[in-house]
């Protein structure tokens, strides 16, 4: 099963050692496995957390499908590009949640995450990500591993 | 007239006791099942009309029977998912009914769909290993056949919150199972699901998606 969430950027990553340098600066223990990001890569991006499969699927989307698709959510700004994540398991939900808000932050772009509808600055995708994870490593706990 | 027995007065003070306790752990089971009194059930028992339930709004058909009857079986799944799920919203809501539907579907081993329809990586059509770079994972596919082989006749993506699938979601799936236009791929939205009552609609793609 899978989920969606989008980053909307000012310009595009540069590659996987900067969104790594993201990932570390701000203090979010996730690591990219990967040598490509997208558009040289689309689909499952390796990643691992505490020595687990934390990978998800990343690529680009064009904006004009973006605000098509939710023509209700007002997305401002004028972004260069935007990636859309699929995630399904809580492993890669904690790993999409951590690399969407490094990715937003290092870019300085948006987070949307049309879940619960929410439209995040860099700064609010971090917190965010800081805020929920706890709830998704709980979440684990009470459903077992053997889901994640 | 009361007995004033000690062993008989001993005797229904612990048939007190464990009776106390058998309510505090029905209470204690209700709970964790997401039950309110409150709810309205069916005359067969089951919960109706509001949390905990789903009432279907819009049912797509693709007009194959196995197909469709596939689509019936999984919305009957999802229902017990959300029933048995603590009512919730956001994020992590979407997680749990993520979670329990993938472990459910699993365990049932459906015909046609089997433990591996559920969450199956591709890679250009192959089956590939879970987490293998680039790869696309499908949540549900049926098979006409029951090899791995067996030519896929419909993929379903199952969706919660606001979030629907997107056109380029539903071309990516289809090239990453090797799939042309022709395979429908059924989008099963959960709508919502919280303390009131909750939707889900099935809509239908086939043939090419333009967006």
């Amino acid at each position: 099963m899978s989920m969606e969430a989008y980053a909307l950027c000012r310009r595009p990553l540069a590659s996987v050692s900067e969104w790594q340098a993201g990932l570390d600066a701000l203090g979010l223990d996730l690591q990219l496995r990967s040598d490509k990001i997208p558009p040289a890569l689309s689909g499952h991006l390796p990643a691992t957390r505490r020595g687990r499969q934390s990978g998800f699927e990343c690529s680009n989307i064009s904006l004009s499908e973006l605000r098509d698709f939710y023509p209700d959510i007002d997305f401002g700004g004028s972004w260069s590009c935007a990636y859309a994540f699929n995630f399904g398991t809580i492993s890669e939900s904690i790993g999409a949640l951590m690399a969407i808000a490094a990715c937003v932050h290092v870019v300085r772009g948006l987070a949307y995450y049309p879940e619960d509808g929410r439209l995040l600055s860099a700064d609010q995708a971090v917190q965010y990500a800081r805020d929920t994870v706890p709830g998704i490593e709980d979440l684990e706990v009470r459903l077992g591993a053997g889901q994640a | 007239m009361r007995s004033h027995d000690p062993d008989l007065i001993l005797a229904y003070s612990i048939a007190e006791l464990r009776l106390s306790l058998a309510f505090v752990a029905f209470e204690l089971l209700d709970s964790r099942a997401g039950f309110r009194p409150d709810q309205p059930r069916g005359c067969d028992g089951r919960w109706c009309g509001e949390g905990g339930s789903l009432t279907v709004v819009r049912k797509d058909r693709t007009g194959d029977p196995r197909i469709d009857g596939k689509t019936d079986e999984i919305l009957d799944i999802l229902k017990d998912v959300v029933e048995s799920t603590e009512p919730g919203e956001g994020f992590l809501y979407g997680i749990r009914i993520h979670a329990n539907l993938a472990a459910r579907l699993r365990a049932l081993d459906l015909p046609g769909i089997g433990r591996h329809g559920v969450e199956q990586s591709f890679a250009a059509g192959d089956i590939v290993r879970h987490g293998l770079s680039g790869s696309i994972r499908t949540d549900v596919l049926l098979r006409d056949g029951r090899t791995s082989a067996a030519p896929i006749k419909a993929i379903w993506d199952i969706k919660t919150g606001d979030e629907g699938l997107s056109p380029s979601r539903i071309r990516a799936l289809r090239a990453g199972a090797g799939v042309d236009a022709t395979v429908p791929v059924i989008e099963i939205h959960l709508l919502r699901g919280m303390s009131v009552k909750s939707r889900v609609s099935v809509a239908v793609t086939i043939g090419v998606v333009i967006a």
